[in-house]
C-alpha cells in the first residue's frame, strides 16, 4: 500500500470511526458486527478511491457506504428463516396473542397506559425499554422497523431492499408491532 | 356486515399505516374500532411506539454514545493498512 493511503485510512479513523461506530451500533445492537461493518466501509472507501469525485464531502460519501452495508447485512439476515423465526410458541407467533376466533386473549390484552403512561413516553426508563424491546425482534422485523422509522425509507423501497413482497412486509410489521408493544407492556406498564 | 376479529383488525392497522386499505377493509376496521376498545389502544400505542423509535439515534441511554477503544482503533487501522 503507498503511503499516502496510509495517511488517508488513519485520517479516516481518528474523525469518523466513532461516529460511524456508534450510529450502527444503534441500528444493529450488536457491537462486533457494527465493528466488522465500520472497518468494511474503510476498505471499500480505501478501494473506491478513485470514484470520489468530491461531489459530496468525506465524511457524506463514508456514511453512504456505511449505510448500504447495514441495508445489505440487513438484508442477508432477513433472507435466512432460520435464524428470524424464534420459535413456533414465542411472541413472534400469532397464535400467542390470539385465540382460534382471533380474539384477543386475555392474558395478552393492551394495557390502559393511562394518561402517566403517555406522558412519560419521552423518559429516559422508557427509551430504555424501547431498545431492549426493539432486540427481541426477528431480524426482519428489527430491519422493517430501522428502515421504515429511523431510515424513513418509503414501504415501496424497504420491499424492494429487503427482497420481500409487499404482503410479507405487512406480516412482519404486524408481528413485530404485537411484539414491541407487549414487550412495553410487561416491562413498564406492568413492571 | 360480520365483524372482523381483533387479528385482522390489528393486520389492518398495518396496513392502513401505508394507505393501502381498500374501502371494504377501511369500512371493516373502522367498525371494529368503534366496538372495540383493546384494538384501539392498540392503534394509538403502536403509533406512539413508532414515533418513538424515530428518536431512537438521537438518544442512546445509558451513555452519550458507543465508542471504540483506542485497541480497536489501532487495531482497525493495522488492518487497513495491511490490505
Amino acid at each position: 500500500m503507498i503511503e499516502n493511503e496510509k495517511t488517508i485510512s488513519s485520517k479516516w479513523i481518528d474523525n469518523y470511526a466513532d461516529g460511524m461506530f456508534n450510529y450502527t451500533f444503534i441500528r444493529l445492537r450488536d457491537r462486533e458486527t457494527a465493528k466488522d461493518l465500520v472497518q468494511d466501509t474503510f476498505l471499500s472507501a480505501l478501494q473506491n478511491l478513485d470514484s470520489f469525485r468530491g461531489d459530496s464531502t468525506e465524511k457524506t460519501w463514508l456514511y453512504s457506504i456505511l449505510k448500504n452495508k447495514i441495508i445489505d447485512y440487513y438484508r442477508k439476515k432477513a433472507s435466512d428463516k432460520t435464524i428470524s423465526y424464534s420459535g413456533v410458541n414465542g411472541t413472534s407467533n400469532l397464535n400467542y396473542y390470539f385465540d382460534e376466533q382471533g380474539e384477543w386473549k386475555v392474558s395478552v390484552r393492551p394495557l390502559d397506559w393511562g394518561e402517566t403512561g403517555y406522558e412519560k413516553l419521552h423518559s429516559k426508563e422508557f427509551m430504555e425499554i424501547l431498545h431492549k424491546c426493539l432486540s427481541i425482534l426477528t431480524e426482519q422485523g428489527r430491519a422493517i422497523f430501522i428502515f421504515k422509522y429511523i431510515e424513513e425509507m418509503e414501504f415501496e423501497e424497504i420491499c424492494k431492499e429487503l427482497e420481500i413482497s409487499s404482503s410479507n412486509y405487512w406480516v412482519i410489521m404486524h408481528r413485530s408491532k404485537l411484539q414491541l408493544r407487549q414487550c412495553i407492556d410487561k416491562n413498564w406498564i406492568n413492571a | 356486515m360480520e365483524i372482523i376479529p381483533c387479528k385482522q383488525a390489528t393486520f389492518l392497522i398495518s396496513k392502513k399505516e401505508e394507505h393501502m386499505l381498500t374501502l371494504r377493509e377501511k369500512f371493516r376496521l373502522y367498525v371494529h374500532l368503534a366496538i372495540c376498545e383493546f384494538c384501539r389502544r392498540f392503534l394509538k400505542q403502536t403509533k406512539l411506539i413508532s414515533k418513538a423509535v424515530k428518536k431512537i439515534t438521537s438518544d442512546l441511554p445509558g451513555k452519550a454514545s458507543e465508542k471504540l477503544s483506542p485497541e480497536e482503533k489501532l487495531k482497525m487501522k493495522e488492518l487497513l493498512n495491511l490490505s
